[in-house]
């Protein structure tokens, strides 16, 4: 049985294009659970330590939740059009 | 009413507290806490978990501000390294591989995701590596390798020595260095790295534990 070279190429393109999608999201995923981490461990210090607003404290707080976010976007934004 | 019983409070506790007391007056400076404050006299608005009703914070301390140039220069570095691979195989007309467009984007915006996250984590673990002296005792918070969080107190009356050191051409330029508090009870070795003026903050100490330092 020959098969056509056309449908072959198209086969092992989509075959790796697969991969590094599964690749990114794997690594995306991993990235993620470390930024919710980072987040995770800023609170319990927010516990240990009370600063006051004007050292920024608060700041640190939102940037963690915004970049906890912004990997998890970047996750689904693969998904979608990777 | 005759006294049953009463507490015999021991002569060199009651030393101690006063001298502590002394010093709290002579630097309750009230100074705010800012974003980039390494090291504070009095600081204003702080406290922590196990803090005690009648315990003043007397400094507050941070790595020094120096301290943090490595990693800066690294990220600025990072910054400019897809534009420097671009540059590179543009000008040399070698192509490793043509990625699709969207995959590149998403490459891209992750690689830059994650030269934000080794800025933001190596800020926040040098804004979270606090060290406390207060009326009572030193108090060290170390943020390190973002899964260690070590919280490690040192009752001043437990304190037996302070000393502190400077190394190196760094250190000495900017007065910065580590103070150790030698702790009777264990032996063990509270260290306060690379703080800012490190002959105030062992003075102080030492001033606290009465001289006996």
């Amino acid at each position: 049985m020959n098969l056509d070279p056309a449908i072959l190429t198209q086969f092992f393109k989509s075959g790796t294009l697969a991969t590094v999608k599964i690749s990114l999201l794997i690594l995306i995923l991993l990235y993620a659970i470390f930024a919710f981490m980072l987040g995770t461990k800023i609170r319990s210090l927010n516990r240990t330590i009370f600063l006051p607003a004007e050292s920024g404290e608060v700041v640190i707080r939102w940037f963690a939740m915004i970049y906890f976010l912004a990997v998890l976007s970047l996750f689904i934004a693969t998904l979608v059009i990777v | 009413m005759p006294d049953i019983f009463t507490e015999d409070t021991p002569q060199v506790a009651e030393t101690e507290t006063k001298t502590a007391k002394t010093v709290a007056k002579a630097v309750a400076a009230i100074n705010p806490v800012h974003l980039f404050t390494t090291f504070i006299k009095g600081p204003r608005g702080i406290s922590f978990a196990e803090e005690e009703d009648d315990e003043d914070i007397l400094l507050f301390l941070r790595r020094d501000f120096i301290t943090n140039v490595p990693w800066i220069a690294s990220t600025i570095g990072l910054i400019f390294v897809p534009f420097l691979i671009r540059f590179i195989f543009v000008s040399s007309g070698f192509s490793l591989f043509t990625l699709p467009h969207n995959i590149s984007l998403v490459l891209l915006t992750f690689y830059y995701l994650i030269v934000v996250g080794f800025a933001f984590a190596n800020f926040v673990s040098w804004f979270y590596n606090i060290g406390l002296v207060t009326t009572k005792r030193g108090v060290d918070i170390d943020f390190t390798e973002l899964s260690t969080i070590n919280v490690g107190t040192a009752a001043l009356s437990d304190i037996i020595d302070v000393e502190y050191t400077q190394q190196g051409f760094f250190q000495s330029f900017f007065d910065y260095g580590d103070v150790r508090l030698r702790v009777e009870a264990t032996g063990e070795v509270f260290i306060f790295e690379k703080v800012p003026r490190p002959t105030e903050v062992a003075g102080t100490v030492s001033k606290l534990i009465g001289g006996r330092g």
